[in-house]
Formats: C-alpha cells, sequence, structure tokens
C-alpha cells in the first residue's frame, strides 16, 4: 500500500469509526456501576403485600433458584400410547434481583422447564439460562443492567443487545441443541437433556449479536425463517437457515421509523411483517426503558411488509389500522397470491403498557385495557391490498394462537388459543387471566373450549400431532397451569378433537412454577 | 514493533515540526492483539473536530503486529486530543461491521472508552497534552 492509498484507507475508516454514531457496539468496560438500591424497593413491598391477600399471584413471585432437579410427576389418567417426546416451555422467572423488583413482566431473567413424557410417564426439570447478564449479576448480587421495561438504579451502560439478553421468551429445538430465545439479541444453545447452558449462538462474525427473535417459523421441511429488531441500528433483520441449523442467508433492511413487532407469518413464497405505530426513539434519553422509548401513535397505519422469501430483498409495503398483535397463527398462500393468516388483534398495546407492568406490584388489569380479538388477515400480493375481518365469537378475547405444525405455510382449518370472555361473565375467574383453552375454525367461526376451573391458570397450550394421523383433529393439546390454590404445576394432555371433555391426563408436581410463555414440543426425547 | 517505532517516530518529526513551541510527548501502546494478521490502525485526532472527522487526524499509525502489543511515542503540540485504532485482521483497509453495525474486527478509543450502543462520546475519549508527557494504554474491543 502507497502512502496515497493509506491515507484514503484510514480517511475512510475514520468516517466509519465516526460514522457509527446509532449503531450497537461490542460488548463493553467494566465501568463501576449497578448502585444498588439505597432501601426497599417499593414495587417489592406492593408486590409482597398483595401476594399475601391475593394468592393467585404465585406465579408472578421471583423464581430465586438455579436448578430444579429431574423429578416424576404425580400422574391421573392415562398418557396416550403414541405420545413421547418433551415439550420445552421458557418464560421470565427471576423477577427480583439484589432486592430490586422489575417493572414488567417480561423483564425476568429466563428459566427453561422440560416436561418429558416416555413410557407413559411424565418427569419435569428446569435450569436458568446462564446470560452474560445473569451470571454478573448473580456475582454482584445485584440488579446491574436495563431490561426492556426496568432500568434500576445507576444501571450499568450496555454498548450491545447480548449485554441485556434474557432469553426468556421461547424455545426451539434444532439439531441435537435447544436454543433458549430472547427478542431482540441472540439465542442461547442449551443442552437438551440437562439444560446447561453451553453458549450464546453465532452464526457468523458478520450476524453476531443480531437479533433473533423469539418466534422463528418452520417451512414443513424444517427450514428456518425469522427477523428480529435492532432498533438502534435503524434495521430489520431476516434470517433463513436449513433444516440442519446452518446460516443460509442473513439481511438487514433499513426501516424508519422503528418498531418491535413480536411475531411474523410465512407463506411458500412470502414473508409478512405486521409494524405497528409503535415509534422507537432515543429521545427519551437512557433513563427511559427500552420500553418507554417507543411511543403509540394510533393516528397512524400500521405498515404491513410484504418480503420475497427467495432473496430476502425485493419487499413492498401495504397499509391496515393501528394495531397491536403479539400472535399469529399460521398464513398461507393461494394460487392466485393472496394470503390469509390469523392472529390475536388489539386496538392498542395496552397489555404491555398496563397489565405486564402492573401485575409487578400485583395490581388487578384494568377491565378497558385493549385486549386482543381473532381475526382473519388478508393481504392480495397482486392487487397489493390488505384487509382484515373478524373470526370466531364475538366476545371472545384470545391469546397465544396455536396451529397444527404440519399445516405450516399450507391452508389450516384450527387454531387453538388461550381464551376469556371480555367483557367477563359473572366477574370471570378470580385471578383475572385466561381461564379456557379454546378452539377455533378459521373458515366457519364455530369454537369449542374447556374452561378450566378457577383455581388453575393456564399457559399456553401447544399441539402435538400423532405420528398415526394427517388430519387437525389427530394430534394431543398439551399446556401447563398453575394450581395457585394447591401451590402445584399441572401438565395437561388433551385429545384434540375432544377438547370439551377435559383432559385425558394430568401429570402435577408439587411446586409452584412461575407463570411462563411459549414453549415447543420436540417428539422423542432423549433419555435423562 | 520496530517497524512501528520507526514509522511513528517519522510521523512524531512531522507533527512536531508543525507544532512548535509547548509540546510533549505522547506514548501509546496498543493491547491484547490477538492474531499478527493484518493491519492495526491508529489514528490520533485533535479536537472534537478531528473525532467527528471533519478534520484530518494529526497522526496515522499503520502497524503489522507482531506480538500482542504495539507501542509508539510521538511529541504532539498543547491540544486535546483523542485516538481511534482497530485492527484491520483482513487488511481490507476497512472496519468490517456486522449486520446490526457492530464492528467485527477489535477496535479501541483513548481512555479504554466504551459507548451506549453507539461509539463513546468526544468527553469520553479526549485528553490533555500539556507540558509534560501522556501515556495512553488502549485495550482492543474483541
Amino acid at each position: 500500500m502507497n502512502r496515497r492509498e493509506f491515507l484514503d484507507a484510514m480517511a475512510g475508516a475514520a468516517g466509519h469509526v465516526a460514522a457509527l454514531t446509532a449503531v450497537a457496539w461490542a460488548r463493553g468496560a467494566e465501568a463501576a456501576c449497578g448502585a444498588g438500591l439505597g432501601g426497599s424497593d417499593p414495587w417489592r413491598e406492593a408486590f409482597r403485600a398483595a401476594l399475601a391477600e391475593r394468592p393467585w399471584l404465585l406465579g408472578y413471585k421471583s423464581f430465586d433458584r438455579e436448578v430444579v432437579p429431574p423429578r416424576t410427576a404425580r400422574l391421573e389418567g392415562r398418557i396416550p400410547e403414541r405420545l413421547s417426546g418433551t415439550l420445552y416451555r421458557n418464560g421470565p422467572a427471576r423477577h427480583e434481583v439484589g432486592g430490586y423488583r422489575y417493572r414488567h413482566w417480561l423483564d425476568g431473567d429466563g428459566l427453561v422447564q422440560a416436561w418429558r413424557i416416555a413410557d407413559g410417564k411424565v418427569e419435569h426439570r428446569a435450569r436458568m439460562v446462564r446470560t452474560f447478564k445473569y451470571d454478573k449479576e448473580r456475582a454482584e448480587g445485584r440488579a446491574l443492567y436495563p431490561a426492556f421495561g426496568s432500568v434500576p438504579p445507576g444501571a450499568c451502560p450496555v454498548s450491545g443487545p447480548d449485554d441485556i439478553n434474557a432469553a426468556n421468551i421461547s424455545v426451539l429445538p434444532r439439531g441435537d441443541e435447544l436454543w433458549a430465545l430472547w427478542e431482540a439479541g441472540s439465542a442461547w444453545r442449551l443442552d437438551p437433556v440437562t439444560l446447561e447452558t453451553k453458549g450464546v449462538q453465532t452464526f457468523s462474525q458478520h450476524t453476531r449479536s443480531a437479533p433473533f427473535s423469539a418466534h422463528p417459523r418452520l417451512d414443513p421441511d424444517g427450514t428456518l425463517w425469522n427477523f428480529g429488531y435492532a432498533s438502534d441500528a435503524g434495521v430489520m433483520v431476516f434470517w433463513h437457515l436449513d433444516p440442519g441449523g446452518a446460516l443460509k442467508r442473513a439481511a438487514a433492511l433499513p426501516v424508519e421509523p422503528m418498531t418491535m413487532p413480536h411475531d411474523f407469518v410465512v407463506t411458500r413464497r412470502h414473508i409478512v411483517l405486521l409494524l405497528p405505530p409503535l415509534d422507537f426513539s432515543r429521545e427519551a434519553g437512557a433513563e427511559a426503558s427500552f420500553l418507554d422509548s417507543h411511543s403509540w401513535r394510533p393516528d397512524r397505519p400500521t405498515r404491513v411488509l410484504v418480503l420475497d422469501k427467495r432473496d430476502l430483498d425485493t419487499h413492498f409495503w401495504l397499509e391496515l389500522p393501528a394495531e397491536w398483535a403479539f400472535h399469529f397463527g399460521n398464513a398461507w398462500e393461494d394460487d392466485s397470491g393472496v394470503i390469509r393468516f390469523d392472529g390475536s388483534r388489539a386496538d392498542a398495546p395496552d397489555v404491555l403498557y398496563g397489565r405486564l407492568r402492573n401485575i409487578m406490584k400485583g395490581e388487578d388489569p384494568d377491565p378497558s385495557e385493549s385486549t386482543g380479538r381473532h381475526v382473519l388477515y388478508r393481504i392480495d400480493t397482486k392487487r397489493r391490498r390488505a384487509e382484515l375481518e373478524p373470526l370466531g365469537p364475538a366476545g371472545l378475547a384470545t391469546e397465544f394462537p396455536v396451529v397444527d405444525p404440519r399445516r405450516s405455510t399450507s391452508r389450516h382449518e384450527w387454531v387453538t388459543v388461550l381464551a376469556a370472555d371480555a367483557p367477563p361473565k359473572d366477574g370471570g375467574p378470580v385471578h383475572g387471566s385466561f381461564d379456557s383453552v379454546a378452539r377455533l375454525n378459521v373458515e366457519s367461526g364455530l369454537a369449542a373450549r374447556y374452561a378450566y376451573p378457577d383455581h388453575l391458570i393456564p399457559e399456553e397450550h401447544v399441539f402435538v400431532p400423532d405420528p398415526a394421523g394427517g388430519g387437525e383433529t389427530d394430534g394431543w393439546l398439551l399446556g401447563t397451569a398453575l394450581d395457585w390454590r394447591a401451590r402445584s404445576t399441572v401438565l395437561n394432555v388433551f385429545e384434540v378433537g375432544m377438547l370439551e371433555a377435559g383432559p385425558v391426563a394430568a401429570a402435577t408436581i408439587p411446586e409452584p412454577m412461575p407463570l411462563g410463555l411459549h414453549g415447543r414440543f420436540q417428539p422423542g426425547a432423549a433419555g435423562w | 514493533m520496530g517497524k512501528g517505532i520507526s514509522l511513528a517516530a517519522a510521523l512524531a518529526a512531522a507533527v512536531a515540526a508543525a507544532g512548535g513551541a509547548g509540546a510533549a510527548e505522547l506514548s501509546v501502546s496498543i493491547e491484547d492483539i490477538r492474531s499478527e494478521e493484518g493491519t492495526v490502525l491508529v489514528q490520533i485526532v485533535r479536537g472534537e473536530r478531528g473525532f467527528e472527522g471533519e478534520e484530518r487526524p494529526v497522526a496515522q499509525i499503520s502497524v503489522r503486529p507482531a506480538g500482542q502489543v504495539v507501542r509508539f511515542g510521538l511529541e504532539l503540540p498543547e491540544g486535546t486530543y483523542g485516538i481511534q485504532a482497530f485492527h484491520d485482521v483482513n487488511d481490507s483497509a476497512e472496519l468490517e461491521t456486522t449486520i446490526i453495525g457492530m464492528p467485527s474486527e477489535p477496535w479501541a478509543f483513548s481512555n479504554n472508552a466504551v459507548g451506549a450502543f453507539g461509539p463513546p462520546r468526544w468527553d469520553a475519549v479526549s485528553f490533555r497534552i500539556g507540558d509534560s508527557p501522556a501515556v495512553q494504554s488502549i485495550r482492543l474491543n474483541h
């Protein structure tokens, strides 16, 4: 390199260094930070007082153990003969660190649980995901880092998303590993048997620390698609992995303003991402949590991004009215280029800013909050139109939609959801959460429903295909519930086609596990 | 390393000639170099305008690494300075970045400053050169 080239190169490099004004950098220095609490935390005190009066808040108590060793669950009923495998679940669990209670349910460090079903028996075990954040905070005994919806006193500077990755939203069995998924950073690799953390998942240097959302979608052949929001970098990242888990392509699409979609859908040809008008801005400053760095703009549309799967580049934009949707069921595209998918749609992100925050100090949900209703979206890729219509019975709030995984990207008839009457009938369940599991027919809107008794709080129920049949009733629903009265946790097994009849088997462990988020079932479990 | 020193000495002489009165010695070490591939590129900038790339750096040093540390010294006129460095491992002459704009090659700033979701601010990077010698020991971030 001659002198002229050298100077040009340095000028170019300097330009790069100086121009990176709004991007995430590598993990930073060990500055003195994490002031800890001056006294007792009012949120922690408020929650303790509320829990003493309302025992159903048990599911939001901070979980302070690291490992729950394997144990055999007490079984009622009979496990179906062809059902074997492991239901993995993840969710926020360590809600308090060094006396500081997080201000949002989605902040707590992730706890992965495994319910292994084999030879008609059920075993349970659980383990905290040992992220960078978890290990450092455990070593120091205090909250050091900001979380999704909280900024502890004197929080340490964050130089990249994986500094604060809590690995607490979902799981994904992949190859001979289990991945614990957050939303805005890397996946964490776990041993699928012991649940021990093996490290952070890096596909390549070029994609290091790039966001890999908790809602990847699988094609029928196992090909994986995912997205992730890199808010500070102003880009939406898209991922394409082969069935073996190797990276085929990753792409970044600039989006302005940035927002935080939680889920997306794929068809045979397209990726569809709905971008709610919840605008990201760092103007609120470092004192504001990531959640509070967003503002809701109901006057603006939901942007609909339709992206070609083949190159992760060709795309077009459509619009829908302002909405907030956590989750979608399944999408499929017909030969005329019309995409249909179902999802649980709310008029505004009230649950995110209200219920999921206030529960941390033990407050009941505000009944005026906008909660999800099931809708059917229709996107015409030829005429470039997007629209939606209600789906299922009026007055039914829905969440956690799940579709037979064999139907992924093809036409599905049924979706299973957690449900509740909205507004509640006769005051609703005492715990104020979802009280039912329901199946909705996406074509006729007909519903079947099983209502849990008041002392059980159901969590997401997943669809497990019966290997002996291919229809959408050939399978089981597996779902956990917290029994706050008995202080235990139950795994229930339903025959899909006989949901109203209640569980055919229930496996109980005598410990109230924290209420969590998402799970995946891996058939044919490895030995423990 | 000898190469680095000789190169730096030449640069330092040029800078000192331009500076005049009120100059002092700056000793720099760039540490935790983990491979001998590529080139370690270091820029010394003067003032915030230099840091923002609006003025040319006062010195630029390029060293083929041999070992974990590169050291050099130079004489600078009185003023406020900053140092930015990166290890151009693949000799592309650019700081490689990831898909979300994070550096994917080792980098560092004077005072070992780091930023929050971005590069550090000038007040974290800057240091004074007055009448007495200054030392900057900078560890690369990987």
